[in-house]
């Protein structure tokens, strides 16, 4: 019998673990979520969150077996999470979670869905709805990204005010009525753009990175503004004392830091972040921040270059006769072995051995779609746009890749028109990667962006012993 | 009275002792980042800090055993588990989360603030002043048994953390309602 939903649970949810390694053991992924949008495609039409049948014993197998469609349009789904994860065990953590929710913001819109899975996983169902008004009143914050669960509350990361402009920073929700609370920060010093963001929970540290503001991003790139509108920094936080505490800039060249993938093993204090674009050579690059002699320090252990090339370039780079990487994603196993790397422009994705997190060691590749590979998917299923966002499985052996990075920048990226679809890699634990044949999921003319896998995925659990 | 008492306090100390999340977990917590010796401090240091303001209190008001008394401490308990059973989840204060005695000693005393665990060893008191002293102990060892065991097999606490100790607890307070108002029966 179901508890009535005022009290906690008498147990624990299976789908939290204290660390990463007895999470590796879980079991595999039935079901995954996946962010849809219609924004930027013409289409009038809500977003919705997919449900995608991933158990290969399955008959849906590989199918979309419901659309979870929004209450109102151009909301631009983007990245979501779970309203509670595996902190829930950290020593000072509360047994009356459950990974129950999905907590999904529109980075256009700055509103926030909450979706309860737990009734139905196969169908969720929108409970709650926090409108913009709401967030952008008590927060000041607006264009919503990343959501992580933390001991204390949900944590959202905000690329701007609500005029588009600076500050972007991270705002909090009540764990249990989703209410916003307000800002995150209390002394920010002088970080302006806002992006990614996670932490080391035991260490109290958290790491945020740099794009830009809504109103540089929101109509697409403009060139122009990579000289300077563009951030190349991350900054290191005090987690109590909400404090900026460092800030390290990862090359002058370099613009776009984006997706932040600390260690899981949390007595560690390093993690990865990709680097979009040079503007000394259109390169992309990784790079391993790490705490040493009291110092937060950067280093680039990656460098992928751009391919030259003259024929079917799009608009925007054609004055470049190259096709830059684009390193728009990357996801770290949860053992820490092999960082997963996405070159959206060229078409490919990277499994890279990072056991020595400074020398890391190229060991597989696939070619999916892309400006320079445009490379079909082994069934025969053309891939329109290129590989972008990487969801891991909890035991490392399966990939998920879907292709859309942001509306209006797909429309100038891949202008013949982007239809979303997901592939499954497959992984071998001792490195490679091939393309699954049998999966491949068609969202026709919606594009997806991130996916969750029910009980929990390589980017969506923090945890606190190692 | 007095083997009823003795199940009251036991079960609350074993109730408390078993609890992952008021101590052991912390324990592991430092064991897994290597303070190994204060791994083992953690259950003694979680205990004391825990219980130490309600013992204080109780020894302050020096509460003497009469109908009124019993009555008034029937009625709090009560309360108690109701607070506990609608909004436990926001009695709880997180804390700094570095592997330190210091912020276990921090964590412990606001969380014992929070949860009112005053109520428990003003009860206590006037069932038997000695029950101040035992409850502690009782905790203690349960704590530090169970986290010398999982030392050597981290499946033992994985396992308690299957549940959600606070049902227990509200069993064991219920138990030591039961104690307190039986005489007035």
């Amino acid at each position: 019998m179901e508890l009535p939903s005022v009290f906690a649970p008498f147990k624990r949810d299976p789908t939290f673990y204290p660390s990463p390694k007895m999470a590796m053991k879980s079991p595999p992924e039935d079901l995954a979520y996946v962010a849809c949008l219609y924004t930027g495609t013409g289409i009038n039409r809500p977003d919705f969150i997919a449900v995608v049948d991933v158990k290969p014993e399955s008959e849906t197998y590989s199918k979309v077996i419901h659309k979870v469609e929004l209450s109102y349009v151009n909301d631009e789904l983007h990245h979501f999470g779970w309203n509670a994860c595996s902190s829930a065990l950290c020593p000072n953590g509360r047994p009356n979670f459950e990974r129950r929710f999905l907590v999904v913001p529109g980075l256009r819109s700055s509103r926030i869905y909450i979706v309860d899975t737990k009734l139905n996983p196969r169908q969720p169902n929108i409970v709650k709805t926090i409108e913009p008004e709401e967030v952008k009143k008590v927060t000041g914050y607006s264009r919503l990204h990343t959501v992580h669960c933390g001991t204390d509350g949900i944590y959202i990361s905000a690329f701007g005010n609500e005029n588009g402009e600076g500050p972007g920073g991270i705002l909090m929700l009540d764990h249990y009525s989703f209410e916003p609370l307000g800002k995150w920060e209390i002394d920010r010093s002088d970080q302006y753009l806002a992006y990614d963001f996670w932490w080391n929970l035991p260490n109290e540290v958290m790491v945020t990175s740099e794009w830009a503001v809504p109103n540089t991003i929101e109509n697409g790139l403009r060139l122009e503004h990579l000289k300077d509108r563009y951030g190349n920094r991350i900054h290191f936080w005090d987690l109590r004392r909400r404090k900026k505490v460092s800030s390290v800039t990862l090359g002058e060249e370099n613009r776009m830091a984006l997706e932040l993938r600390p260690l899981h093993d949390p007595t560690k204090l390093m993690g990865f972040i990709n680097m979009v674009v040079s503007l000394k050579d259109l390169s992309s690059s990784i790079w391993l921040w790490y705490y040493e002699d009291g110092k937060w320090n950067g280093e680039k252990v990656i460098e992928i270059p751009a391919e030259p090339s003259e024929g079917g370039l799009p608009e925007i780079l054609k004055p470049f006769k190259a096709v830059p990487p684009l390193v728009t994603d990357i996801d770290l196993s949860l053992d820490d072995k092999f960082l997963y790397v996405s070159l959206w422009g060229i078409g490919e994705i990277r499994q890279y051995d990072v056991s020595n997190p400074f020398k890391p060691v190229l060991t597989g590749k696939v070619r999916l779609g892309g400006i320079f590979h445009r490379a079909d998917h082994p069934s025969g299923h053309k891939l329109t746009g290129g590989p972008q966002m990487i969801e891991i499985s909890r035991d490392g052996k399966r990939v998920y890749v879907t292709n859309s990075l942001y509306s209006t920048w797909d429309n100038q990226f891949y202008p013949e028109g982007l239809k979303g679809w997901m592939v499954k890699l497959n992984a071998n634990p001792d490195g490679g990667l091939d393309v699954d044949k049998e999966f491949f999921v068609d969202f026709g003319e919606a594009r997806s962006h991130q996916v969750r896998l029910r009980g929990g995925d390589a980017s969506s659990d923090s945890y606190c012993y190692p | 009275m007095l083997p009823l008492t003795l199940i009251a306090i036991l079960s609350l100390g074993i109730v408390e002792g078993l609890d992952p999340y008021k101590g052991l977990l912390f324990s592991y917590y430092f064991y897994s980042f290597r303070k190994v010796n204060e791994s083992y401090i953690v259950p003694i240091i979680s205990s004391i800090t825990y219980y130490m303001i309600g013992i204080m209190i109780a020894v302050l008001f020096n509460i003497s055993d009469n109908i009124l008394t019993r009555g008034i401490m029937f009625s709090l308990l009560l309360v108690h588990v109701l607070i506990k059973l609608v909004i436990a989840k926001v009695l709880h204060y997180p804390s700094n989360m570095r592997p330190k005695i210091l912020n276990v000693i921090q964590w412990s005393t606001l969380n014992s603030i929070i949860q009112m665990n005053f109520i428990i060893l003003l009860t206590l008191s006037i069932l038997s002043k000695l029950s101040l002293i035992l409850l502690p102990i009782i905790v203690v060892i349960v704590r530090e048994t169970t986290y010398c065991l999982s030392v050597k097999n981290n499946k033992i606490l994985f396992k308690l953390t299957e549940y959600n100790f606070d049902y227990f607890y509200l069993m064991t307070v219920l138990l030591l309602a039961i104690v307190i108002i039986l005489p007035l029966l």
